[in-house]
């Protein structure tokens, strides 16, 4: 297991599961991306939860493999729904040329080691969360792509 | 002795005062003053019955529920829209809503939200149809997507709406571009950027990711 | 004339009119003496389930008060709740509503023509009857509501008169209008049924318009027919009367409007 960190490290990626509902379809509901709603933090929280992808060992279909796994163990993931894969200095400059000033930081939770958080992200600023959506989770995963593990998650 | 009702009925037509005045002690002559009060008064159609809150909420009534508002303001610009375009955005909402993807503290589509929508479409009446999602208040949000290009419009209640378009030229920096308006001021918002860009079909080149 | 034109997408129609008629919705309504119990009403409702597979619960509450006059300052006041069940088509354009005492058939947007309705009422009035032994009937109505709408086009005031021919009139000096409403009653004596009549004007659901709804109820309720042959013939006659009241009701700047 790595040991925590505060700031996750630039070159090192983070994921977020996004519902079918605030993915970006075409007219015939195909899946194009993400909504800019995909990134709205909870109004309860104070950050965006994400899930740090290098915290999993392996390469990199590993770690997304891991990753989707752990999410699926720790809350409701559904058939369609996907995950939006972004670099974490990619994140960072976004936000930055969008005048927000995050901070991409490690928040393990008991169930979920892998948990982490974007902080300081404003939470209604429409452009700034389509350009996130756009430019900044730039890789798209489908939970159908990820095959169950041998617990079923 | 006299009564005079005040009710909220759902019928088609005349109240059922006069039949419930039946029920207790009323002078006759009373009665047929009641019977033609209520003729008159304006009655609740069939689409418009007030649904009992349920007694427990299940997920399955609480988006049927919230679908049968969308359809049914739906049917009140019914003369207006294509049926098969109709069809097209029932299908849309219904699978937003399917019970099978619904994540737990989803908020259902916004009636007031997707009224504003359906004035927006009739008034741009777009050739093509938006992707459609929803916002995690429930507002209905919609995506155009040409090539790389997004438009993203949200609506919310009040007729308010706001969007965002985003537009690479020839670099990886898109010009982005946002607005909150009155639905009524849309297509002015949108017309310095081209938005047949996003609503005609000859400019799409998108590929699906699936 | 009516004329038979299908839709633009060829589902069938039957006559109508207009190509985009201003229908919001059509009801036919059966009225009882007595009402049902609500446990024989659910049942009820389950015999529409395979026509209409959705259900909801629909309430209707009323207050009664009574103010006697041989006391001093007393009012009561009595809330009345009663449960309907509203079934409907996937796309809620095809609705039943059924109260303890009310058999309602109702077609929303877009109407697909008087013919189809009627079918459609008639097979469902049989399910009811199969579902329920016989109940004396104490009334029998139609309504239409139709929302005209009409596009602004730049003009700062809207004169209804160019478009119906039910309106308010009202001195000059008290124009114009922000909004109206007017209601009428006349009795039908060659069909022993009763108009009732709305007008008004109603914010419109399209940008740039202002809409007028025309909302007409034809009832019977001076001893309603009772046997099915009466009631369609009944249905009938009213269907006539509807559309000579609408259409004596617009101008021609409205058919227009409707794309005859």
């Amino acid at each position: 297991m790595k040991s925590a960190v505060t700031n996750l490290p630039n070159d090192d990626h983070v994921m977020r599961h996004v519902s079918w509902t605030r993915l970006r379809k075409d007219e015939d509901d195909n899946i194009l991306g993400f909504l800019p709603d995909a990134f709205q933090r909870n109004e309860n929280h104070t950050s965006l939860s994400v899930n740090w992808l290098e915290y999993f060992e392996g390469d990199r279909q590993n770690q997304i493999q891991g990753s989707v796994r752990m999410f699926r163990k720790t809350i409701t993931v559904r058939p369609k729904s996907a995950f939006g894969i972004g670099n974490v200095a990619k994140i960072k400059e976004v936000c930055r040329s969008n005048g927000a000033n995050v901070r991409i930081v490690y928040e393990p939770e008991e169930n979920n080691p892998s948990h982490s958080g974007i902080r300081r992200l404003p939470r209604d600023d429409f452009s700034l969360l389509e350009a996130l959506a756009a430019d900044a989770f730039v890789e798209l995963v489908h939970n159908t792509a990820i095959p169950l593990d041998e617990s079923g998650e | 002795m006299t009564s005079i009702i005040t009710p909220e009925a759902p019928s088609a037509s005349t109240a059922m005062s006069a039949s419930m005045l039946a029920s207790v002690d009323v002078d006759p002559k009373f009665m047929k003053i009641a019977h033609d009060i209520d003729s008159l008064l304006n009655q609740l159609s069939p689409s418009k019955a007030v649904v009992a809150p349920p007694e427990t909420q299940v997920l399955e009534q609480q988006l049927f529920d919230a679908l049968a508002a969308v359809k049914i303001l739906t049917s009140q610009v019914a003369m207006h829209l294509d049926r098969e375009l109709r069809q097209k955005f029932f299908q849309q909402l219904d699978s937003l809503h399917d019970v099978q993807e619904w994540e737990p503290g989803d908020e259902p589509i916004r009636e007031a939200s997707f009224a504003t929508f359906l004035k927006a479409i009739l008034s741009i009446n777009p050739a093509r149809r938006p992707g459609l999602g929803l916002s995690n208040t429930g507002n209905l949000v919609a995506a155009w997507t040409t090539g790389r290009d997004r438009l993203t419009i949200e609506f919310q209640p009040n007729d308010r709406v706001r969007w965002v378009l985003a537009r690479y030229r020839d670099t990886d920096e898109p010009a982005r571009f946002a607005g909150q308006t009155h639905v009524f001021d849309l297509g002015e918002g949108l017309a310095p950027h081209h938005p047949e860009h996003w609503f005609s079909h000859e400019e799409r080149s998108d590929e699906p990711s699936q | 004339m009516p004329v038979d034109i299908g839709d633009v997408k060829g589902h069938p129609v039957s006559e109508q009119p207009y190509q985009q008629p201003p229908i919001t919705e059509a009801v036919i309504e059966i009225r009882f003496s007595e009402p049902m119990p609500t446990a024989d009403l659910a049942k009820v409702s389950d015999t529409f389930k395979s026509t209409y597979p959705h259900e909801q619960i629909v309430t209707d509450v009323s207050v009664q008060l009574y103010f006697r006059h041989d006391t001093q300052n007393t009012a009561q006041a009595k809330a009345i709740e009663k449960r309907g069940h509203r079934r409907s088509s996937p796309d809620q354009t095809e609705l039943v509503l059924l109260w303890p005492a009310i058999f309602v058939v109702s077609q929303l947007a877009p109407y697909p023509g008087w013919d189809v309705f009627f079918a459609r009422f008639q097979r469902d009035w049989n399910t009811w009857k199969r579902a329920v032994s016989y109940k004396n009937i104490s009334r029998i109505g139609v309504r239409y509501i139709n929302r005209i709408d009409i596009p602004v086009e730049g003009r700062p005031v809207t004169h209804e008169e160019e478009f119906l021919n039910v309106y308010v009139h009202m001195p000059d000096e008290l124009q114009p209008l922000a909004a109206w409403a007017v209601q009428g009653q006349l009795r039908l004596p060659d069909m022993g049924c009763k108009l009732t009549l709305n007008s008004s004007v109603v914010p419109s659901p399209l940008l740039g318009h202002v809409a007028f709804v025309l909302d007409q109820d034809i009832a019977k309720d001076d001893r309603p027919p009772q046997n099915d042959a009466e009631i369609y013939k009944l249905l009938n006659q009213i269907r006539d009367k509807k559309n000579s009241v609408f259409e004596s009701c617009i101008t021609d700047k409205a058919r227009r409007l409707f794309k005859p």
